[in-house]
């Protein structure tokens, strides 16, 4: 009588058990998955709301219509609360609101002005400063000169309109000309007219 | 031969088996991504999202019944402030004549004060017709020193404004009505009340109606806004310019409310607006279509 050899064993020998343990194993773990999506998920995720049990798609949605219902209700709210309901007057008043103020504008100029030649209050002078609207934008004219700074007067301008540049509220700022004139005294001075665009 | 046929079927058998095995585990593997995913999301969304729900719900409730207070106390208010905006602030004809006046009187007022020293004679231009409004502009220059030039762009500032609510910006007024949600929500009527209030009435005599106010709300969160919106915003300025003799000028000559004015330039000679200043200034007055 033979023995029997091990490597006799082929593999469509192993294959063949094998297979029907796979199949044993994967369909139970799927059928448990299956049971647990549909009848164990729902109970640990979904949540009860205002009498409704709700799972996180039906959650976001409601906090948004909670939201949006919000944000109406406050706006009735204080549309009533406002006493003039006319629609130009409020159109026209927020026009005037949106309107720049002159005096602090005006002071911004002096603010860059002192921080470009110090305490020297005499060496940018203003001879006229304009506000005017133009379709919907307001621009800024600036008539002077720098004087009493020798000939360094070109250079004083150039430093306050690239200052005025750096303002948040400015857009862009123009000269129209950088020149250097004699007094009849001889003294150094550089008019400048500047424009200035806000935003 | 037999047998051959047996093995045959013992193979597709196995295979079968196989294949359906392989499958079940790739499914079960979604299954198991499409868990995690929903604990996951229950975790992070669902959480946060219960927790905050109660707080909104809440701010809903109140703020409907806000809503309700101001629809029932609106409508047993008058619409005087409509009909006043209709009459002086944006008429259907622009009433040069009280226009004039006003400069006028102010013009002698300030002189009155020593804030101005000069005015010049009122230049009035060519109506201009836009869409929704016709406009006139208005041209007129002062000699006048800092007092004079505060007093004169304030006047600016709060021409056309006719309540206290006019007066403060969108920001304020978001900032008073939150706060009653959280503080006292029956006190929006007594909110609106204060909100509609005459500014030159309130100017005049302000400390009734900042009491009433106050009684309503009587926190330190309101009291310290309300304080704030006091200091800084323009019921700040009209409280001094429309509380002097200014604001009684204008009282005793029924020149209020003043006509909605906006600048289309202001330019000054010299550069300090400390001193003394001329001012030239186009205005522009708004009647309706």
């Amino acid at each position: 009588m033979t023995k029997p050899n091990k490597n006799t064993h082929r593999f469509q020998d192993v294959a063949r058990r094998f297979s029907v343990g796979l199949l044993a194993f994967s369909g139970t773990l799927l059928v448990a998955l299956i049971a647990s999506w549909y009848l164990l998920l729902p109970n640990l995720t979904k949540i009860e709301v205002a009498g409704s049990v709700r799972d996180v798609h039906e959650l976001k949605r409601y906090h948004d219509f909670l939201t949006a219902q919000l944000v109406s209700a406050t706006e009735a709210r204080n549309d009533l609360i406002i006493p003039i309901k006319d629609p130009l007057y409020r159109s026209l008043r927020a026009k005037k609101q949106d309107q720049p103020e002159f005096t602090d504008l005006v002071q911004s100029l002096r603010d860059v002005a002192t921080s470009v030649v110090g305490n020297q209050s005499d060496v940018i002078y203003f001879n006229a400063i304009k506000i005017v609207e133009v379709n919907s934008r307001y621009h800024i004219k600036a008539h002077g000169r720098v004087q009493n700074i020798g000939p360094r007067s070109m250079t004083i301008v150039a430093q306050f309109i690239e200052k005025l540049r750096t303002l948040p509220f400015i857009e862009s700022v123009h000269s129209s000309k950088f020149v250097r004139e004699r007094t009849d005294t001889g003294e150094f001075y550089s008019p400048f007219e500047i424009e200035i665009i806000l935003l | 031969m037999s047998i051959k046929k047996t093995t045959y079927r013992h193979v597709s058998v196995s295979a079968l088996c196989a294949a359906l095995g392989i499958c079940s585990l790739l499914l079960g593997g979604v299954f198991i991504a499409k868990h995690i995913d929903a604990v996951s999301q229950a975790q992070e969304v669902s959480v946060p999202l219960v927790a905050s729900l109660p707080t909104l719900e809440r701010r809903l409730d109140t703020v409907k019944e806000q809503v309700e207070i101001a629809e029932l106390h609106s409508a047993m208010q008058l619409g005087s402030h409509e009909e006043r905006i209709r009459m002086y602030v944006v008429p259907e004809k622009i009433d040069l004549d009280r226009l004039i006046a006003i400069f006028e009187i102010l013009g002698e007022h300030m002189k009155s004060e020593g804030v101005i020293q000069s005015m010049s004679p009122i230049e009035i231009g060519q109506e201009e017709v836009s869409a929704e409004y016709a406009s006139v502009p208005v041209r007129v220059s002062f000699v006048a020193n800092k007092e004079g030039v505060r007093q004169l762009f304030t006047l600016l500032k709060l021409a056309g404004i006719l309540t206290i609510s006019d007066a403060l910006s969108d920001d304020e007024r978001t900032l008073l009505f939150d706060r009653t949600e959280s503080e006292n929500p029956a006190g929006i009527t007594a909110l609106e009340t204060f909100l509609s209030t005459d500014l030159l009435q309130y100017s005049l005599e302000p400390q009734p109606h900042d009491s009433a106010i106050r009684r309503s709300f009587a926190t330190k969160n309101f009291e310290s806004l309300l304080q704030n919106i006091l200091q800084t915003s323009r019921l700040r300025d009209a409280r001094r310019l429309l509380g002097s003799s200014f604001g009684k000028v204008l009282y005793e000559y029924e020149l209020w409310p003043l006509p909605l004015m906006t600048f289309d330039s202001i330019k000054t000679e010299g550069g300090s607006l400390e001193g003394t200043n001329t001012l030239h200034i186009q205005l522009r007055v708004y009647r309706r279509l």
